[in-house]
């Protein structure tokens, strides 16, 4: 087992990285003075993964929707549920999948040790049958149901399907109520003998908590793993988009709409660049542009408008969204915007304080714990330290934002979604 | 190391509460400024926060404020209007980072807080009233939320339910006022709300973080304490501890899912009466995955993906919400009036007492955690009768016994259902 310490003089802040002998990696970061610890399990596998097998064997594809199934599936076993465990601890506990990733948490203030017990003991035994899959399929459905009434959640997904045409980020994350019909306890079996496997996961606590603490339950629990190589196959994406405009009719009082441009995804997560997209998408149309008074002037946006660098493993899309009874008019002063922006070249100034901005809200997400921990597993997923981020806020210039402005945001892979 | 939280009054009806701690990487203060619901202004109050959270003298437009709160690193200073009982209260939130993080040498929190105050007396305005352009921009915006909120379903039916069951109380008038008062709103309604609460509004400040006591002190005197403060405005929520009769509400609109909300009277004659017992109550019923409503409704029924109750004591209303399918909302009803009778009756056992106390009490152990959470847990007690800290609601909690908890269940009635299907 190898301990490694990671410090930051100047945050003054502190974490362990623990590549323990089980396979897994661990993380605690222990904050003083907090009440309160927050641990989350993750497993980087979700909903894009739908086409893949372990190394050697032969490819499976999956029915829509079935890493979020297994996520609800996975709180079951032959005896107490955990959520039934975990009322003996007091603990906070919950899940949720992404798109790339299956993460597993809770929050607590006393009786940690056994909370982490509970944690570390049900993500790593599944108990599948037939019966709890069949009973899901109605709470699952409902719950595909709730979303289909949330117009802020289909906007962005109707925006990702005239996006990609092939990239699963396409599909609803909860599947459909068709898709999980298909779903039985052999093929979460599947999956789950493929990406639970410690070294296709991480662990990570932070807040009121000892290196210790973490690894009596970790050693006592986790049993070394051979490890296992996943290929996944993804279908090739052309580079184009497939709908331009897209339009749901949701009887809404006031329309919502994302605008959306079809970025690179990158192999390997480039930091520099994920600090830097945030901050020229506020230089287009943040809350110091001239834009964006202008928009308001004209009636055209209001408070709900915001901007998103939405990114993960085999996506990127630049996305301005919000709401509007003239998304069209949005769509081109946007467009504008980048042209002038590119020709024009960035102001100093601005970019100064957007610099400053963003920089501050990466300071705040240190007060929290959760953010912080969730954290440490993207991170692992992605290959970087997270006090990294703090050095690239100080050696960013605005001839990079420059660069990055003409190398994304191509008109002709545009896309804007309206819900009316 | 942490102190607890100091109250003093600055003048008449303004309370400073400071925090002071070195944990946090931020900062963060408020200011709170409670009236009635019903004073025929709420509509004027809630356009006025939004307004002067944009602007002030100083900085007159939005671009420059927002440039002034980026070279603060990002401060943010956010308007929003909150519901108290049957008082309605307006916020100006502030967020900093703590003058230790800075990469020049000033002080961020008080340059911040200094801001925020001139927010409030130093208002972005023409003569004594608020610039027309403004004032239009600032109705459409609100008009726009209200409209907004309508479109998620599950926050409109619960507005719905209690405009329907609290029809003939202050409580059913919401919050932001109606779109028709928004659009009545003349400049001089605005400037009137402001001199208005500046002079009879009761009014809590807090800060929160690693500042010098004796400046932020100076600083929140030198601005309130020149006010010339007449009488301070009581406020008073009416609680109804018994449902007059069980009424059904039925609407319909396009929607995937049946939204279900349940609206209880809880049997408190006051806010803090019974509050242990029936929050141990609620939480067994309907809050925790323990709870009744989680392991038999969702669960062994499959009716519904989420199926909970929360206990408002500000008004003495327990609201159960859930999204079912059309042919399941009678089966549902049922089987959630069911769950509960099982409380009245105590058919529910130690066990799951127990996991309620230690869910409870395990969240409020952290509940001043981060300086929003300090911030959150003493404003939202602005307005009531007395305040409690963590550690004194815990210890009630853990006192509660299962009697107690079926005393608090039988006390309670079900009064209004409202369903929104297709």
């Amino acid at each position: 087992m190898d301990i490694k310490t990671v410090s930051n003089g100047f945050l003054s802040e502190t974490y362990y990285k623990v590549e323990h002998d089980s396979g897994l990696t661990i993380y605690i970061m222990p904050k003083k003075n907090y009440k309160t610890c927050y641990a989350v399990f993750g497993t980087n596998y979700g909903s894009v993964d739908t086409t893949f097998c372990r190394k050697g064997e032969k490819l499976t594809k999956v029915p829509e929707g079935i890493a979020h199934f297994l996520e609800h599936k996975l709180f079951e076993s032959e005896e107490l549920d955990a959520f039934e465990r975990y009322a003996k601890t007091g603990a906070n506990a919950n899940a949720f999948t992404s798109f790339d990733r299956t993460c597993y948490l809770f929050s607590c203030a006393d009786n940690f040790k056994s909370s982490l017990e509970i944690l570390i003991d049900f993500v790593k035994s599944p108990y599948f049958t037939q019966q709890t899959v069949d009973k899901e399929q109605g709470i699952i459905g409902q719950e595909i149901r709730m979303y289909q009434d949330n117009p802020d959640w289909q906007v962005l997904f109707n925006l990702l399907r005239g996006i990609y045409s092939k990239n699963p980020v396409r599909i609803d994350i909860a599947g459909t109520v068709e898709s999980i019909a298909e779903i039985d306890a052999q093929i979460l079996y599947t999956c789950y003998n493929t990406f639970y496997n410690n070294s296709n996961m991480a662990l990570a606590v932070a807040g009121n908590v000892t290196v210790d603490e973490v690894l009596e339950v970790a050693d006592r629990l986790l049993k070394p793993e051979e490890k296992v190589e996943i290929e996944r196959k993804v279908e090739d994406e052309p580079e184009g988009v497939s709908q331009k405009y897209i339009e749901q009719d949701m009887h809404v009082e006031i329309k919502k709409f994302n605008l959306g441009f079809k970025e690179k995804a990158l192999e390997k997560t480039d930091l520099k660049r994920s600090v830097l997209m945030p901050i020229v998408l506020d230089l287009i149309c943040g809350k110091s542009t001239q834009l964006f008074s202008q928009l308001l002037e004209r009636e055209l946006i209001n408070s709900s408008f915001y901007t998103e660098y939405f990114t993960g493993r085999g996506f990127a899309v630049n996305i301005f969204g919000g709401e509007s009874d003239k998304p069209e008019q949005v769509r081109d002063a946007i467009l504008e915007r980048i042209r002038s922006l590119r020709s024009e070249g960035v102001d100093e100034k601005e970019f100064e304080a957007i610099r400053r901005k963003k920089y501050g809200s990466e300071i705040k997400s240190l007060n929290d714990i959760e953010t912080l921990a969730n954290g440490l597993v993207n991170a692992h997923f992605e290959g970087y330290d997270i006090f990294d981020i703090f050095e690239v806020y100080k050696n960013i210039t605005k001839a990079d934002a420059e660069k990055l402005l003409s190398d994304c945001f191509d008109e002709d892979k545009c896309v804007l979604s309206v819900i009316k | 190391m942490r102190s607890e939280m100091k109250t003093e009054t600055v003048c008449k009806g303004v309370e400073l509460c400071t925090y002071k701690t070195d944990d946090f990487k931020t900062a963060q203060a408020s200011v709170n400024i409670a009236m009635p619901l019903d004073d025929g202004n709420n509509a004027a109050r809630a356009l006025l926060i939004y307004l002067i959270s944009k602007t002030d003298r100083d900085y007159p437009t939005i671009k420059e404020m927002t440039d002034r709160l980026s070279m603060l690193y990002g401060a943010s200073i956010s308007g929003s209007v909150v519901k108290s009982g049957e008082s309605q209260v307006i916020r100006l939130t502030l967020e900093c980072i703590d003058d230790k993080f800075a990469l020049t040498d000033e002080s961020i929190i008080l340059d911040s807080l200094s801001l925020m105050f001139d927010m409030i007396f130093s208002p972005n305005v023409e003569g004594s009233s608020f610039k027309d352009e403004d004032i239009k921009r600032e109705k459409r915006l609100m008009i726009e939320r209200i409209r907004s909120m309508n479109d998620d379903k599950i926050t409109y039916a619960a507005n719905r339910l209690i405009e329907e069951m609290c029809k003939d109380e202050a409580y059913s008038i919401r919050k932001y006022g109606t779109e028709e008062e928004i659009e009545a709103l003349t400049g001089e309604d605005i400037s009137k709300a402001l001199i208005d609460v500046l002079l009879h509004a009761p009014i809590q400040i807090n800060v929160i973080g690693g500042f010098d006591e004796d400046s932020v002190r100076k600083l929140v005197s030198d601005r309130f304490s020149k006010l010339e403060r007449g009488d301070i405005t009581e406020l008073r929520t009416q609680f109804l501890s018994e449902a007059y009769d069980e009424r059904e509400i039925r609407e319909k609109q396009e929607v995937n899912q049946c939204k279900l909300v349940i609206g209880m009277r809880a049997g408190m004659t006051y806010d803090r009466d019974n509050y242990a017992a029936l929050k141990v109550m609620t939480d067994i019923f309907g809050s925790g995955t323990y709870s009744k409503l989680f392991m038999n409704v969702r669960e062994k029924q499959s009716l519904c993906y989420y199926c909970s109750a929360k206990l408002d004591s500000s008004k003495g209303i327990i609201l159960i919400q859930s999204g079912v399918e059309k042919e399941n909302i009678d089966k549902a009803v049922k089987a959630i009036k069911h769950e509960f009778e099982d409380m009245r009756n105590g058919n529910f056992d130690e066990e799951v007492i127990n996991s309620s106390k230690l869910s409870l009490c395990d969240g409020l152990a952290g509940a001043l955690d981060t300086p929003e959470d300090i911030d959150i847990w003493y404003a939202v007690q602005q307005t009531a009768s007395c305040v409690y800290s963590p550690r004194e609601l815990s210890d009630m909690i853990k006192q509660v016994t299962k009697e107690e908890i079926m005393t608090a269940a039988s006390f309670a009635s079900f009064d209004t259902v409202y369903i929104l299907e297709n």
